[in-house]
């Protein structure tokens, strides 16, 4: 005998009620910290997720917040390659110009002091 | 002469009550561990393990007051102490059963401890109160992780439901024990240890697991009538012997090549 739809909706209800989802677990170790990506779990509620979060990955770190979040709720970006498409160069927005400032600024410097001791001994003069 | 004799009856009150608390820890801890990679869930084996882990540490802390006792040296105490000399409340030792009987005893236990803890951590001494107070905190989080179980596994229903109740069935009887100790309680209260007597903590038990046990559909009133049938109020007897026998002899493969070398 086929089910009615409310016993179809019975056993959707009892379904989701049992089923367990992924959350991804974000951990925070102290104030100053961001929460950061440590892994994730399967579980049957958002609180159960925290509890299995709790002993399953601060059993040696410390924390001061853990964040569970269902991986369904996550927003990502569609799989094509387009959305992180690079057609030109860009090398102008690096900051790899400033890498050898230490080196240019301690030649120059040096430079600077030779003036100086020119000036020093034209006033001795 | 007088204040020494008195803290020697202290020491051997003390003594005795921290080894009790000590068994039970390690006897727990020790089943709980027995579920390693054999757990329902992947996620829960890892959590469940490290629930055991920590209650073996508060075994640590409880055996070394009993050193501070006089009692001998902490991990002696934990390993070489033959069963019949062990304080532990039965249902600590007792095989694992299934899934149902291993979350609800934890879940009992775990509510007397947190009593009996709140009336250490009130205790007159700062070494006993601190401890206990720093194990409340851990606790707490078993006992809400134990407690969730519980009332899952009375709310879905079907065959979980039905070794849930087959659990408190076999639990029961071995509950007026484990609310119990394996020193004279009033001994305790007399020396500002425990600054409540049993019946109050006894009562203090029951109103605490009445609730989330109703609501996982179990009938929490028989606790408070099989505590009154056995009240216990002196030093409870020791439990029977085979239980601590078994987990010893699986604990102390070490212990029998004789003083290891670490």
């Amino acid at each position: 005998m086929a089910m009615t739809q409310v016993e179809k909706d019975q056993v959707y209800e009892r379904a989701r009620h049992t089923s367990y989802d992924v959350y991804e677990i974000f951990v925070q170790a102290s104030d100053l910290d961001p929460h950061v990506h440590v892994g994730s779990l399967l579980a049957p509620s958002p609180e159960w997720a925290l509890q299995l979060a709790r002993e399953n990955f601060l059993r040696r770190a410390d924390a001061i917040n853990i964040w569970a979040v269902r991986r369904s709720d996550v927003h990502a970006t569609p799989d094509d390659p387009d959305w992180f498409a690079r057609e030109f160069d860009r090398k102008y927005r690096d900051v790899s110009g400033y890498a050898d400032n230490a080196r240019r600024w301690k030649r120059f410097k040096a430079q600077a002091m030779n003036i100086d001791d020119v000036i020093a001994d034209v006033r001795k003069e | 002469m007088a204040i020494e004799a008195d803290a020697r009856v202290r020491d051997a009150i003390l003594g005795g009550l921290a080894l009790q608390l000590a068994d039970e820890e390690l006897f727990l801890g020790h089943r709980d561990s027995e579920w390693l990679g054999l757990a329902p869930e992947v996620e829960e084996d890892v959590a469940f393990a490290s629930i055991a882990q920590d209650e073996v540490r508060h075994a640590s802390f409880w055996y070394e007051l009993a050193e501070a006792c006089g009692f001998g040296q902490a991990d002696a105490l934990a390993f070489d102490r033959a069963p019949s000399e062990r304080r532990h409340a039965a249902l600590c030792a007792r095989p694992n059963g299934d899934w149902a009987y291993t979350v609800l005893r934890h879940y009992l236990y775990d509510a007397w401890d947190a009593v009996r803890l709140a009336a250490l951590a009130e205790s007159g001494d700062e070494v006993w109160a601190s401890g206990a107070r720093r194990m409340l905190r851990e606790e707490h989080y078993h006992h809400l992780h134990m407690e969730r179980w519980v009332v899952d596994l009375g709310r879905a229903g079907g065959e979980a439901a039905a070794r849930l109740r087959g659990a408190f069935a076999a639990l029961l009887p071995d509950l007026p024990d484990l609310v119990a100790f394996a020193v004279d309680p009033q001994a305790l209260v007399d020396l500002g240890i425990l600054s409540r007597p049993l019946a109050d903590l006894r009562r203090a038990f029951v109103a605490r697991v009445e609730a989330t046990l109703s609501r996982a559909g179990l009938p929490a009133e028989e606790i408070a009538a099989r505590l009154a049938a056995h009240p216990r109020e002196g030093a409870r007897q020791t439990a029977p012997d085979h239980d601590a026998a078994a987990l010893l002899e699986t604990m102390n493969g070490v212990r029998s090549l004789g003083a290891a070398v670490w």
